[in-house]
């Protein structure tokens, strides 16, 4: 995946382009707010990493004028102003997600695969596949082997969010926000007991796990390589 | 939020205590003043007699030179016999008598020439008085001005004279005729101005005047003219006259005047009353803020009347109030998190020292690295929000909101998480959406830590009810069934960093932010929590508006 970062902090921006990089991705960095709409526009990236306070053109303003030229490269603000106001500006202005300073680098890199992984998401299908787990958007019935799983509400939307980025590692907090649609912070395993619920059902009597774990991140739905 | 009720009070101007002084006091010096000005237009021209003597006596002996003027009569007009009028004399005796014989010797001396002429001339009475009769204005200017001197001497004595020749007709002067006193006129009765010499022309309604002053009417502008008369040595009188306007410092007036005075005193004492009591109200602020080296905020000494300074003084130190829990949180604060983060900081230290020492980092040594980095994250994260919340910035995004779906939301996402621990939950809400102005996300995460600490101090087989009370006003009330939390800890629950005695049936401590959150949450959105122990413990939220 090509990113470009444009932050103004350079420790940020080093510690981000090192994980990224670590991480199999090719990034470009900017310190200016202006000379990185330039940049964003003359050349062709899978993501933009923006930092809302930059010198000479804060990162709202700069996606707001790409987008108004038309550019729907997805952007991940990055901000050290938390709150809530700030996020529905930045998604106003056109961001596609939001990252309030301090972030775990794990938290970053998660939500940028799934942002890359957005521009198909909205192609019209009508089901979703991951191996032999199959999700029917239309009817909302899954099958595994053919065999029918019976999901609680929340559990098929759950489900539908894993299976939208199967291969991709999905956070406690990603799913807080993209499942029940509340942006906070629980201070226990509470998301855990869900996906664990949801586990037994779809992989507990069959042979090959398809929902995993990821150690200090979140999870990730994966069919057989 | 607490106190924001008392802000109202007091607001209103006519309310005020200063306002109602200050209209005291205009009130006052209005009633004083009006009694004044009454007072002066409803006086009686009150002279003493010995006031009037003095006048008099002053007149006359300005009067004595113009007894000048008698030399030139006596050239003027032939020797006359001298033939004495009293009549005026005979007007005020008491008064003029006793200073007449002090100049009556000077003019014994004039007479004394004129007689000496007045024989020789004795035969042509008739053609003198033809002379007399043919008597000009002009004439009788050409010989005062050969004397400058008694013409300036005239003017400056601001004296009105006239000569009456024995017949009693006019002669010379700055007035024709005066009433009263045997004067025939001579031509007219309107007065014939000198110029230089200013007479009033209501001079002769001024000698009625004079004569009866106590009947002036009430108001009136009061000109007073004295007359003195001196007989000269052909008969023929000089007549002074002297006016002036003299205002009539009678009781009443100064009764009057004593009102006005009393007026600016109450003027001048009430605004010294009110502003001593800005000034020292101002002098309190001062010596408080003199007073705020120290660690404590010296609160302002309140009068206690209810009045402004009384409540201004009140808003004063209930913010006071507010500051010296604010800088006594942010030092405890401080003191907390230079604590609790020394800890886990420690801990990294040494992880990260055995990782560099071994040379190679296995996962499962990576993985405490990284779980306590990611613990300082939250917790850093944790105090961020507090302080955002606190700041109430996040007030701005307030919107409405329904808690019903909020409080279901919550139960739906813990009760899995109650299952397994083997808690009985309940929740109790209305299927009526209920409608609020604030932001979700916050009760969102106010319940989810609640409900967190419910379950890691509930110890198995309890129960944990959830209810919303629609109201109004509208209440969260959270009940368990574990240990409580000792009364003496109510309050200090909600400070940051604080740890309550009692143990987590399970898991970690947490971060000792959580119930300071929920409180932030509250106060930010005016509602109201309150703990209590009923067999375990309940959390009580009120909505106050």
């Amino acid at each position: 995946m090509r990113i470009f970062l444009i932050e103004d902090d350079p420790d940020v921006a080093d510690y981000v382009r090192n994980g990224l990089r670590e991480s199999g991705h090719t990034v470009d960095i900017c310190a200016d707010g202006r000379e990185g709409l330039i940049q964003a526009t003359a050349e062709d990236y899978d993501l933009l990493i923006v930092d809302r306070g930059l010198p000479s053109l804060d990162g709202l303003a700069l996606v707001k004028t790409l987008r108004g030229a038309g550019d729907s490269t997805p952007v991940l603000f990055l901000t050290a102003l938390g709150d809530v106001d700030r996020r529905v500006e930045g998604l106003r202005a056109g961001g596609d997600d939001y990252l309030p300073k301090p972030f775990a680098f794990s938290e970053l890199l998660a939500r940028s695969e799934a942002l890359h992984r957005r521009r198909s998401e909205n192609l019209p299908v009508t089901e979703l596949r991951v191996g032999d787990l199959v999700l029917n958007l239309l009817t909302r019935e899954v099958q595994r082997e053919g065999r029918p799983i019976e999901l609680l509400p929340r559990e098929l939307a759950l489900l539908e969010y894993l299976m939208r980025h199967a291969d991709q590692v999905v956070t406690r907090t990603m799913l807080l926000e993209k499942v029940w649609e509340y942006h906070f912070d629980p201070q226990t395993n509470v998301i855990d007991v869900h996906v664990s619920r949801l586990r037994r059902k779809i992989d507990h009597d069959f042979e090959l796990p398809l929902l995993h774990t990821v150690r200090g991140v979140g999870y990730a739905l994966r069919g057989p390589s | 939020m607490s106190g924001d009720g008392n802000t109202s009070e007091g607001s209103s101007v006519l309310g005020s205590s200063t306002f109602r002084q200050a209209l005291g006091v205009v009130l006052v010096v209005w009633v004083l003043s009006a009694l004044g000005v009454w007072a002066a237009l409803h006086h009686d021209a009150a002279e003493s007699p010995e006031e009037r003597r003095q006048d008099i006596q002053r007149a006359k002996h300005e009067g004595l030179s113009a007894l000048a003027v008698a030399a030139i009569w006596e050239q003027t007009v032939e020797k006359e016999e001298p033939e004495p009028f009293d009549d005026l004399e005979a007007e005020e005796p008491g008064v003029e008598d006793p200073e007449e014989e002090e100049w009556d010797p000077e003019a014994k001396d004039e007479d004394d020439e004129a007689d000496d002429e007045g024989d020789e001339e004795g035969e042509d009475d008739d053609e003198a008085r033809f002379e007399a009769a043919d008597w000009t204005e002009e004439r009788a200017f050409e010989l005062l001005s050969e004397s400058d001197e008694l013409w300036r001497e005239l003017e400056e004595m601001d004296l009105c004279w006239s000569l009456i020749d024995r017949d009693g007709f006019w002669r010379l002067g700055s007035f024709y005729s005066v009433p009263n006193s045997g004067v025939k006129d001579s031509h007219d009765a309107s007065m014939l101005l000198i110029p230089g010499v200013e007479v009033e022309d209501h001079f002769e309604d001024d000698l009625r005047l004079l004569r009866d002053a106590r009947s002036l009417p009430a108001g009136a502008e009061v000109v007073e003219c004295l007359m003195a008369e001196e007989v000269l040595a052909d008969g023929s009188r000089l007549r002074m006259g002297r006016q002036w306007e003299r205002p009539e410092l009678g009781v009443p007036l100064i009764a009057s005047l004593a009102l006005l005075l009393l007026a600016l005193a109450v003027a001048v004492g009430g605004s010294w009353l009110l502003a001593r009591r800005t000034v020292s109200f101002v002098s309190d602020l001062r010596s408080a803020r003199a007073r705020l080296e120290g660690d404590a905020f010296p609160r302002l000494r309140r009068p206690g009347d209810g009045g402004d300074f009384d409540r201004a003084a009140g808003e004063i130190n209930r913010i006071l109030d507010r500051l010296d829990s604010a800088l006594g949180s942010l030092t405890h604060v401080t003191d907390n998190i230079a604590h609790d983060l020394r800890t886990p900081l420690t801990r990294l230290q040494g992880q990260l020292d055995v990782v560099r020492r071994s040379g190679s980092a296995d996962e499962p040594m990576l993985a405490a690295v990284q779980e306590e980095a990611d613990q300082l994250v939250a917790t850093f994260n944790a105090l961020l929000r507090i302080a955002q919340v606190e700041s109430g910035s996040r007030r701005r995004g307030f919107r409405p909101f329904d808690l019903a779906q909020v409080v279901s939301d919550v139960g739906e996402l813990y009760a899995p998480a109650f299952a397994d621990a083997e808690l009985a939950f309940e929740l109790r809400s209305p299927a009526a959406p209920l409608r609020l102005q604030g932001d979700p996300d916050l009760w969102m995460q106010a319940l989810s830590n609640l409900l967190d600490n419910a379950l890691k101090y509930t110890p198995p087989g309890g129960a944990v009810q959830l209810d919303l009370i629609p109201g109004p006003p509208p209440r969260i009330v959270l009940r368990d069934s574990g240990p409580g939390i000792p009364e003496d800890e109510h309050g200090k629950v909600f400070e940051r960093f604080y740890r309550s005695q009692r143990r987590p049936r399970s898991g970690p401590r947490g971060t000792g932010l959580g119930l300071s959150l929920v409180a932030a949450i509250c106060e930010l959105h005016g509602a109201v929590i309150r703990l209590e122990n009923d067999d375990g413990l309940v959390v009580r939220i009120v909505f106050r508006r």
